[in-house]
């Protein structure tokens, strides 16, 4: 396998774009890809295009990463569609990864886009839930409801197993709103108190509205480019890929308590690349509901059971703590337009490595980043995909 | 793998109200993942005749299978599923 760079990102803000197509919330952050990487499109070899909702809420259920590359002038070349949940961007990111890294390819673009506002929640909350198996969907299981009852991220559980509360459930959406109001790609810019974040409108108990990720459309892209040909493009810093792990969800029975796939999806990613978890500077990751941020923690081994909570109330995880989790703000701030998140992830990490990210930049610049991403929803495991990718500068 | 014949019979293993609800459902409703003794922990949902309001259910509770549609509304009504309701009468309800 070849050493393989990021040498170029590019995002559309995020948010609420009720009158724009899928093409257009793509095209900018295609362009702002290219531009930053100093390709064209004539430099692309293979492209992957990660959305999820399209087929059901826009109606273009077949060829949709063509029909957004064309409007961004690009065709021809190999364009694989990748649908694989709220981890579909990932995915894409994998995709033109080994297109790159097996010699297929010398430069590769990978694309995440999604569109969730079409003026009818209900509509959207139900696209949603047909990315879960579908005898669930139909029994109108929902992403919001998992995190109350499923077994495997019980919160209501984890209340009485550790006496976690109400207040350290919304730390995460305070800490990661701040850092929302620093980015200007952000949906949520406002900094949240834990009082306003608990005494929202409850969605699904224990879940209140703040603590949620809301219904968001954006794009998000990145070009991946071998690490021997990347100087003829950029003088810009190289961020290289040093592990992108997918894996799927796991079977699990009712009392199998083997370590859970978010788990071995991190720890795969941080054997491949040679680092532990202390090692990660920064982490961008999968808070579809603000108390997942808690749960992962422990699932990427950056603190014990039962201790989540500290590692805000310690300023471990903030923005000028040892270990920031979430500079972006998150899915909760920054916003969830799932197909699109992974790549979003990766635009901040990129940012953060080469001193670009403004206002939130942390200092001393990052070496080593993590994107945790995960998707999709199965009886026996929380997320139907699972993935994670380490970036070293 | 092994065909398993179930009962009637399980306990609650969790349990929420939603507030929001897909299209094809009202809100609020219950949302519950089931015990069954056979061994299966199922996602369910809660008979009508058990009112939707906090402190109805807890974890651990007895509960017996009900056949019945889906949701009452248009785009559910003519589905049938299995739900579960308390297996003691509710008292002071209907």
């Amino acid at each position: 396998m070849r050493e393989v760079a990021i040498i170029g990102v590019g995002a559309h803000p995020t948010g609420r774009f009720i009158d724009k197509p899928l093409k257009a919330i793509a095209y900018p952050a295609i362009w702002d890809a290219l531009d930053d990487a100093g390709v064209t499109p004539a430099d692309l070899q293979a492209a992957y295009v990660g959305n999820s909702l399209g087929g059901l809420l826009t109606g273009q259920e077949g060829v949709r990463g063509q029909v957004v590359l064309q409007h961004s002038g690009i065709t021809g070349i190999p364009i694989v569609n990748v649908e694989n949940a709220c981890a579909s961007a990932m995915t894409a990111l994998r995709g033109a990864w080994l297109e790159v890294a097996s010699g297929a390819a010398d430069v590769a673009l990978a694309v995440g886009v999604e569109k969730m506002n079409v003026g009818n929640s209900a509509r959207t909350i139900g696209a949603l839930s047909a990315v879960s198996e579908l005898d669930l969907a139909e029994m109108g299981m929902q992403f919001t409801t998992s995190y109350a009852v499923h077994p495997k991220i019980n919160l209501k559980a984890r209340m009485h197993e550790y006496g976690w509360t109400a207040r350290d459930f919304a730390k995460p959406a305070v800490k990661n709103s701040y850092n929302g109001s620093l980015n200007p790609l952000a949906q949520h810019r406002r900094p949240l108190s834990i009082e306003e974040v608990v005494q929202s409108r409850i969605i699904v108990d224990p879940l209140t509205l703040l603590m949620c990720s809301s219904i968001s459309d954006g794009a998000a892209a990145a070009v991946v480019c071998s690490m021997d040909a990347a100087a003829r493009f950029t003088s810009k810093k190289r961020v290289r890929i040093a592990s992108c792990v997918l894996r799927s969800g796991e079977y699990r029975l009712r009392d199998d308590d083997r370590p859970d796939s978010a788990t071995t999806t991190a720890f795969a990613a941080y054997e491949q690349a040679g680092v532990g978890p202390d090692e990660i500077n920064v982490i961008e990751l999968h808070d579809a509901m603000a108390p997942a941020e808690l749960m992962l923690y422990e699932r990427l081994g950056l603190c014990a059971y039962g201790d989540g909570p500290k590692l805000i109330d310690d300023r471990i995880t903030t923005l000028d703590g040892r270990q920031p989790v979430n500079p972006s703000g998150g899915l909760c701030s920054r916003g969830h337009p799932v197909g699109a998140t992974g790549l979003l992830q990766i635009c901040e990490l990129v940012w953060q490595m080469r001193g670009e990210a403004g206002a939130r930049q942390i200092e001393p610049r990052p070496k080593v980043a993590m994107a945790q991403n995960q998707g999709g929803l199965l009886l026996g495991q929380d997320s139907a995909v699972y993935g994670a990718t380490i970036l070293t500068a | 793998m092994v065909e398993l014949e179930l009962g009637r019979t399980g306990t609650i293993y969790s349990h929420t109200i939603a507030h929001v609800a897909p299209q094809g459902f009202s809100a609020p409703f219950f949302q519950v993942f089931v015990d069954l003794p056979e061994g299966p922990r199922v996602f369910a949902l809660v008979g009508s005749e058990c009112p939707v309001e906090a402190g109805v259910l807890e974890d651990g509770m007895e509960m017996r299978l009900v056949v019945e549609p889906v949701a009452d509304t248009p785009e559910r009504r003519d589905i049938l599923t299995y739900k579960y309701v308390p297996a003691r009468q509710m008292s002071g309800s209907r």
